[in-house]
C-alpha cells in the first residue's frame, strides 16, 4: 500500500510539477527580461485550452492541426500583448506595480471575454492519445506521460534558444543590463515582445495539456497561475531555469503529499502560508543565483 | 584637538570590487575637510557608508563622536547629528520648498516617537526651516513647488533641509557641480559663510581644487578607493602620488610636454 | 479665506444630506450606500497606494475580517452589532498592525506578493469554512465562516438599531443612508486630517525619494506601518458596516473583481489624492449598478478604463481637476480666492 501511495504520489508530482515548470518558465523569462509580473499568464493558459476545444469541435480540425496551429497564435498573442500595450508603460518607467496591474486588467479582459464567447459551462477536451501505460502496480495515463514528454521538450528546446541562438542571448543580455543592451545595438523592444510570446507558446502548451487532465471553466487558468505564483516567489523571482523547475517539482510534491492526507479545502491556505513564511525568511527567494 | 568622526580600515566591496580599500583618516572637530580625487575613486561612496544610507561599509569601523556608528541605521545616525547633500540633486517633487526642508526640520530632530505623538509643536519647526531657507537665501520662493526648481535652487535646497536638522557635522557631496561660474562663487561664499557663523564641522567632496584648497583647513585624495595622501592641502597638492593619480604615471613626461 | 477649501465638499456634502428629503427613490439610496462603502474602501486603499506606494493586494481581505468578525461576533456569540462593530474594527487595526510590522521588512515588492498570499490564503481559508462554528450551530453543521454560501445566508446577521430605528438595507433603507454617508464622511476627514499632517509629509517624502527622506531622519517602517494599519482599520469599518446593512457576506467580496473594481476607482481617481478616488467612487460604482446582470461585461468594461487610465490618463480625476483649477486660476485671476 505504501508502495502504492509512492507510486501515486510521484506520478502526480511528475505530473503537476511539468505543468508548473511551463507556467513558471514563462513567469521568469520575462521576469528576469523585463522586471515584471505577467498576471496575463494564466489567462493565456485558458485561452490555449479554448483555443484548442474550439478548432476541434466547433472547426473540426484535426486535433494535431490544431495544436501546431496553437503555437504561433499563442506567440502573437504575447507579442502582441507586450510590444503593444504593456511596451509604453515600460518605457514610461513605470513601475513593478503598475505593469502588474495592466497585465492584470489584460487577463481580467481576455478572461472575461471567453466567459462571454463560450459560456461558463464546464468542458471537456479530449486526450490526444487514449490509452493508460502499467508499471507494476501503478497506471499513469498515456496523456500523462505526454505531459512529462512535452513539457521535457518545450524545456530542452527553450533551453537551448537562450544558450545557442543568437536571439537567446540577446535575451540573456537584455536581462543581465538593459542599458548595456541598447549600446551593443540589440533592438530591446523586439527582445521584450519575443520574451513575451515565447512565454505565452509555454502558457499556452501547459493549458491545453492541463485542460484535458481537468474540466476546462474560463477562470482555471487564473487558478493555475495561483500555482505559478507560489512556485515562483518561493524559488526566486531570479533563479533561472534550474532553480525554477527544481522549485515547481517541490511545490508539486508538497501539493501532492499534503492533498494525499488532508482535506482537499485546507492545502492552498497551507501553499500560501508556506509562501508568506519563505518571503519573510528570504524575500528573494529560496535559490536566487547571484 | 577634538576628532568628530573617524573612519578605521573602511572597506565596501560590492561582490570582488573594492570600492574603498581600508579607508582611514580622522577629521577633527570645527574645520573643514575637504576630499578630492580622480572620478570612479569612491568619493561618493565614503559618504554613502558613512551614512550608511544605501549601505554600511562591509568592514571597518566609523566613529562619531567616540560612538561607532557602522552598525545603526540611517535614520539614526542622522539623529545623531550628520546630514548629508547628494551629487546630483534630489528633491521631494510633489512638495514645496518650504514643505521639503520642513521634512528635515521635523524627522532630523524627532527622536523619539513619543515626542511625535504627545507635544508637538509644529511653530518651532516651521521657525527652524524658515531659518535655514533665509540661511541659504531662497525664503522668497517658500511656496514655490521643486518641480520645476533650476538647479541651483536644487542646490541650495539640499543645503537648506540639511541645516533643518541641526548636525554637528555637515556632509557636502559636490556642492557645485554642473552650475554657471557665478552660481558657483556664490555657493562657495555661502559655504564659508555657513562655517563661519553656525562653526558646523564641514566635509566637503569637489573637483574644483582652486576652491577646495583654499578652502579646506585639510585635505585627503582618494584614488582606486585608496587613501593616496592626506594632510594641509599646500603639501598635498604638490605630492608626486596626488599628481600621478591625476595625470598618470608618465606624468613627468605630460608635465615636460606641456611646458614646451 | 481658509475655511473656503471647504467650499465645494461642503456643497455637495449638503445635496448628500437632503437626497432622501427629496428624491427617497430606494434604488438610488442603496445605490449611494454601495457607493459610500465602497468609497471608504477605496480611499483606505489609496492610503497604502498612492501616498506609499505600497501595494496591499490583502485590502479586501482585511474588509473582509471586518465583515466576518463582525459576523461572527453577532451570530455565533451574540454580541449586540454596535459592540460587534466597534471590537471588529479593533481587530482589523490590530490584524493589519501585526501584518504590516511583520510584512514591511521585507521590502515593499516582497509586501505585495506577501498580501497576494494572504489574500489568496484567506480567501480559500473562508471558503473552506475554517471549522465547525462554536455552540449549537456548529453542532448542527454550521461552518466558523459558512463556507462558500458565508454568514447570515439562513439566518441573517443582526443589523444596528438606534431604538426602534433598524440600520440595514432591508426595506427602509433612510437610516442606513444617513449612517454610511455620515460613517463616510467621519472616516474621509480622518484620512484627510492624517494625510495633511506631519505623517503625510513623512509619506509624501518617502515616496518621492526614499533615500532623500531617510537621509533627513525618516524611519520607513514606521510611517509605512502607520499608513497600513489605518488603512487595514478603515477597510475593516466599511467590511463590518457592510456585514450588518446588508445582513450576509459571502467570499465573493474577496473576489478578484472586486480587486480590479477597487484599482480602477483609485486610478481612474487620481493616485495620491483623497477626493479622487471619492468621486470616481461615485461615477464607477454607479457604472457598476447600471451593468448589474451582465458580470462579465462589466469586468472587461472595468479593465478597460483601468487600462486606458493606466495607458493614457496616469493622473486620473484628480490631475483632471487640479489642471482645470490651474487653467481657471490663470484665466481669472480674481477669483483666486476659491481653493478647490
Amino acid at each position: 500500500m505504501l508502495v502504492d501511495d509512492f507510486a501515486g504520489i510521484l506520478i502526480s508530482t511528475l505530473v503537476s510539477g511539468s505543468i508548473y515548470s511551463l507556467m513558471v518558465i514563462g513567469l521568469t523569462m520575462i521576469f528576469e527580461t523585463i522586471q515584471y509580473f505577467n498576471f496575463a499568464h494564466g489567462t493565456f493558459f485558458t485561452f490555449g485550452a479554448y483555443f484548442i476545444w474550439y478548432l476541434i469541435n466547433i472547426s473540426n480540425l484535426n486535433y494535431l492541426v490544431a495544436i501546431l496551429l496553437l503555437l504561433p497564435t499563442s506567440f502573437i498573442l504575447g507579442f502582441i500583448m507586450q510590444r503593444f500595450i504593456v511596451q509604453s508603460l515600460v518605457e514610461r518607467e513605470a513601475g513593478h506595480i503598475i505593469l502588474i496591474l495592466a497585465t492584470f486588467c489584460i487577463g481580467v479582459v481576455i478572461e472575461n471575454v471567453i466567459l462571454i464567447v463560450f459560456g461558463g459551462r464546464l468542458k471537456r477536451l479530449p486526450y490526444l492519445f487514449e490509452g493508460y501505460i502499467t508499471f507494476g502496480e501503478a497506471t499513469m495515463s498515456y496523456h500523462k506521460l505526454l505531459i512529462l514528454i512535452t513539457s521535457t521538450l518545450l524545456l530542452v528546446i527553450f533551453t537551448f534558444i537562450l544558450y545557442k541562438t543568437k536571439r537567446g542571448v540577446a535575451m540573456r543580455a537584455v536581462a543581465q543590463d538593459r542599458e548595456a543592451s541598447y549600446l551593443v545595438g540589440i533592438n530591446v523592444k523586439g527582445i521584450y515582445a519575443i520574451t513575451v510570446g515565447l512565454s505565452s507558446i509555454l502558457a499556452c502548451m501547459g493549458g491545453w495539456l492541463m485542460g484535458c487532465l481537468l474540466f476546462i471553466t474560463p477562470t482555471f487558468g487564473g487558478d493555475m497561475l495561483s500555482k505559478g505564483f507560489i512556485v515562483c516567489t518561493l524559488g526566486g523571482r531570479q533563479s533561472g531555469m534550474k532553480g525554477s523547475v527544481f522549485t515547481s517539482y517541490l511545490v508539486a510534491f508538497i501539493e501532492t503529499t499534503l492533498m494525499r492526507y488532508m482535506p482537499m479545502y485546507n492545502v492552498p491556505p497551507i501553499l500560501f502560508l508556506i509562501v508568506i513564511i519563505g518571503l519573510l525568511i528570504k524575500p528573494e527567494g529560496l535559490f536566487v543565483r547571484t | 584637538m577634538d576628532t568628530i568622526l573617524e573612519c578605521q580600515e573602511v572597506s565596501k566591496f560590492f561582490g570582488d570590487f573594492a570600492a574603498l580599500d581600508n579607508v582611514s583618516f580622522s577629521v577633527p572637530r570645527g574645520i573643514i575637510f575637504g576630499i578630492a580625487g580622480p572620478n570612479g575613486a569612491g568619493k561618493t561612496t565614503l559618504f554613502n557608508v558613512i551614512t550608511c544610507n544605501p549601505f554600511p561599509p562591509s568592514s571597518g569601523k566609523v566613529i562619531f563622536n567616540g560612538e561607532e556608528i557602522q552598525e545603526l541605521k540611517s535614520y539614526e545616525i542622522v539623529h545623531r547629528g550628520i546630514a548629508r547633500t547628494f551629487q546630483t540633486p534630489v528633491i521631494f517633487k510633489n512638495l514645496t520648498y518650504f514643505k521639503s526642508v520642513m521634512v528635515g526640520s521635523i524627522y532630523g530632530n524627532l527622536t523619539n516617537l513619543k515626542h511625535n505623538v504627545f507635544g508637538f509643536d509644529r511653530h518651532r519647526y516651521e521657525k527652524k526651516a524658515l531659518e535655514s531657507l533665509e540661511r541659504v537665501g531662497i525664503t522668497s520662493k517658500k511656496d514655490d513647488f521643486t518641480q520645476h526648481a533650476s538647479l541651483y535652487d536644487l542646490k541650495l535646497l539640499m543645503i537648506a533641509s540639511a541645516l533643518a536638522t541641526n548636525p554637528s557635522l555637515l556632509c557636502l557631496d559636490e556642492p557645485v557641480s554642473g552650475l554657471t561660474d557665478h552660481e558657483i562663487e556664490l555657493i562657495w561664499e555661502l559655504i564659508s559663510n555657513i562655517y563661519k557663523d553656525l562653526g558646523i564641522t564641514t566635509i566637503i567632496i569637489e573637483h574644483i581644487m582652486k576652491f577646495l584648497m583654499n578652502i579646506s583647513d585639510e585635505v585627503i585624495i582618494l584614488n582606486f578607493g585608496k587613501v593616496v595622501c592626506k594632510g594641509m592641502p599646500k603639501n598635498v597638492a604638490n605630492d608626486e602620488e596626488v599628481i600621478k593619480c591625476y595625470l598618470g604615471d608618465e606624468y613627468k613626461r605630460v608635465l615636460k610636454d606641456m611646458e614646451r | 479665506m481658509k475655511n473656503l477649501q471647504y467650499f465645494f465638499p461642503l456643497i455637495i456634502l449638503g445635496i448628500l444630506l437632503s437626497i432622501p428629503l427629496i428624491a427617497p427613490n430606494p434604488f438610488i439610496l442603496q445605490l449611494l450606500i454601495s457607493i459610500f462603502i465602497f468609497g471608504q474602501v477605496s480611499e483606505s486603499w489609496d492610503l497604502g497606494m498612492g501616498y506609499l506606494g505600497l501595494f496591499n493586494f490583502g485590502h479586501l481581505a482585511f474588509f473582509a475580517i471586518g465583515a466576518y468578525t463582525s459576523g461572527i461576533l453577532a451570530l455565533y456569540f451574540g454580541v449586540s452589532p454596535w459592540l460587534a462593530l466597534i471590537l471588529s474594527s479593533l481587530l482589523t487595526f490590530i490584524i493589519g498592525l501585526l501584518f504590516s510590522l511583520v510584512t514591511i521588512r521585507a521590502g515593499s515588492f516582497a509586501f505585495s506578493l506577501i498580501s497576494f498570499a494572504f489574500q489568496s490564503m484567506f480567501l480559500h481559508w473562508v471558503r473552506g469554512g475554517g471549522g465547525p462554528a462554536p455552540g449549537k450551530m456548529g453542532e448542527g453543521g454550521a461552518t466558523f465562516t459558512g463556507g462558500t454560501l458565508g454568514l447570515g445566508a439562513i439566518i441573517p446577521i443582526p443589523h444596528m438599531q438606534i431604538g426602534s430605528i433598524a440600520i440595514t438595507t432591508g426595506i427602509n433603507k433612510i437610516p442606513a443612508y444617513y449612517f454610511t454617508l455620515i460613517l463616510f464622511v467621519i472616516s474621509t476627514y480622518t484620512m484627510y486630517k492624517l494625510v495633511n499632517s506631519r505623517f503625510g509629509l513623512a509619506a509624501v517624502a518617502l515616496r518621492d525619494s526614499r533615500t532623500y527622506a531617510i537621509s533627513r531622519g525618516i524611519n520607513p517602517l514606521t510611517y509605512n506601518v502607520i499608513f497600513i494599519s489605518f488603512s487595514t482599520f478603515f477597510a475593516g469599518l466599511a467590511g463590518s458596516t457592510y456585514a450588518h446593512l446588508m445582513g450576509v457576506i459571502s467570499p465573493e467580496i474577496i473576489g478578484w473583481s472586486n480587486l480590479v473594481l477597487m484599482c480602477c476607482i483609485v486610478e481612474f481617481g487620481g493616485l495620491g489624492t483623497l477626493f479622487g478616488p471619492a468621486a470616481a467612487s461615485f461615477l464607477i460604482t454607479s457604472l457598476t449598478y447600471f451593468l448589474a446582470g451582465l458580470s462579465a461585461y462589466k469586468n472587461i468594461i472595468i479593465a478597460l478604463m483601468m487600462l486606458f487610465t493606466l495607458l493614457l490618463w496616469p493622473t486620473g480625476l484628480a490631475g483632471a481637476a487640479s489642471w482645470f483649477k490651474s487653467w481657471f486660476l490663470k484665466k481669472r485671476e480674481r477669483f483666486k480666492w476659491i481653493r478647490f
